[in-house]
């Protein structure tokens, strides 16, 4: 269960953080603080989405495979293996936020050229190893195809946040 | 390759009479031939997608282009906090020209501000009495959606459709963002010859600073940041057409301002900032901006 909280922690952390990349550029104001945290809220509630379709995909895989205690071992094992990837990025991410708060134009430059700028390029192909690491570890073909639906999620969802608060006409 | 031949698609796409600054229709067969001549397969390939109406690029979709590249470069200066640079050096320097006694309202003048960032965040975060904050562009698009912005936020800058340099009032202290590197050659010197106005005290035009990590820089931040192509092609040629310091100077050399680079180097290391600023000031008062700089002053080059 603490694998699949840390998991879901990350998963809202990465949902606002979409929102924010998806409404960044988009709006030329100078107050918009207000109008980041809308947006991020709305990659929250919008992220609920699928992961309760990856939480329903768990639990219907728990409901018909023949050993349900097996199965949650290796949902757990899988788990942890994107965890082995996806928190030391994300501290590195958050620490980068820490320094970010000092009041210094040169200290927040420095965050945005050596952490949040590459580390955003990064985030695909950490979201891909991490994935990887898990489906190549497991033994379960469900655990597999159920994280292999998880990263297709991640990594459509800043896309589909970008078209959902694209205009229309 | 020759600096010269690196285009900018944004450059080229648009065209305006210098004189009565009204637009000219650019035909999209000649911009796609000038960046064949340059190699440029890239640029060839943007261009080519874009939309024409009897051979012309279409106005109205590169007024629309204009607004999101210009949005989208807001955001890479929130993020490197442009704003808050722009107003260390500034504070500094209009309590130099209070000193002095410099005749108010002092007027601040930003060439090619395009959207306004630079003043709008100025005119929402700095104490500005007896300050004018004038925004000038060719772009009346451009222009007006400065405008637009600055009402919406009820924020105290003009901004005018003109050349900077031709306008009825002028600048006390000119300022410029990623400007510079678009006057090539001799253009260069004409740009800082115009300076030379009784009125005007100073400048500081804030640029790309070339160095080993600029391009690699830019294209790590521009890939990261930037959703239009154009603004991916434009940041990474921006990055190579930079200028130096020595450029500059040389550039300048003619001109009745003592000059220098600002910002260079990131505090006591010897690494490159992405961006530095050249300076201008008039002779007599470059004593009081080092006092005024403060811990700052050491930031500031030789003066030339």
């Amino acid at each position: 269960m603490i694998v699949l909280g840390l998991l879901y922690v990350l998963a809202v952390l990465d949902c606002a953080f979409s929102g924010y990349r998806s409404a960044a550029g988009k709006n030329a104001l100078i107050y918009k603080g207000k109008y980041f945290l809308q947006r991020m809220a709305c990659g929250v509630l919008i992220g609920h989405i699928p992961i309760l379709i990856a939480g329903s995909l768990i639990f219907l895989g728990w409901l018909v495979t023949a050993n349900a205690q097996l199965f949650l071992q290796n949902v757990n094992r899988a788990g942890y293996l994107m965890l082995v990837i996806y928190v030391p990025y994300t501290i590195i991410v958050m620490a980068a936020f820490i320094v970010r708060a000092i009041p210094s134009v040169d200290l927040r430059s420095i965050t945005s050229v050596v952490i949040f700028g590459p580390f955003t390029i990064l985030r695909i192909p950490t979201a891909i190893v991490g994935v990887g690491l898990a489906i190549y570890h497991t033994k379960d073909l469900v655990v597999a195809v159920i994280t292999f639906l998880v990263l297709i999620m991640m990594l459509s969802f800043e896309k589909f946040l970008r078209w959902f608060f694209s205009p229309k006409f | 390759m020759d600096s010269n031949k690196l285009l900018e698609i944004s450059d080229e796409i648009i065209a305006f009479d210098p004189k009565s600054l009204n637009r000219i229709p650019v035909r999209k067969k000649n911009v796609i031939s000038k960046f064949l001549d340059c190699g440029n397969k890239q640029a060839v390939k943007i261009v080519s997608a874009m939309p024409e109406k009897k051979g012309f690029l279409d106005e109205d979709y590169v007024n629309q282009l204009f607004l999101v590249i210009h949005c989208e470069l807001q955001y890479i200066s929130e993020e490197f906090q442009h704003g808050q640079r722009v107003a260390e050096l500034l504070q500094p320097l209009i309590q130099v020209l209070i000193n002095s006694g410099t005749s108010s309202p002092l007027r601040i003048v930003d060439i090619g501000c395009g959207t306004g960032y630079v003043l709008r965040w100025l005119a929402a975060h700095m104490d500005l009495t007896n300050v004018e904050l004038v925004g000038a562009d060719y772009n009346s698009v451009l222009i007006e959606e400065a405008r637009r912005l600055a009402q919406i936020e009820n924020l105290n800058v003009r901004f005018s459709v003109a050349n900077a340099f031709e306008m009825d009032e002028v600048a006390t202290i000119y300022i410029s963002t990623g400007v510079i590197h678009h006057f090539r050659g001799d253009h260069l010197k004409l740009f800082f010859q115009s300076h030379n106005k009784e009125q005007t005290q100073a400048f500081c035009h804030f640029d790309f600073q070339p160095s080993i990590f600029s391009i690699p820089g830019a294209w790590v931040i521009h890939l990261a940041r930037m959703k239009e192509a154009v603004c991916f092609h434009d940041g990474i040629v921006s990055a190579k057409r930079a200028y130096d310091g020595q450029t500059l100077h040389a550039a300048a050399k003619d001109i009745s301002f003592s000059t220098a680079i600002y910002s260079s180097k990131l505090w006591f290391l010897p690494i490159p900032r992405a961006m530095h600023t050249f300076l201008g000031l008039r002779p007599h008062l470059r004593a009081d901006l080092k006092k005024q700089l403060g811990r700052r002053s050491n930031r500031l080059g030789e003066w030339k």
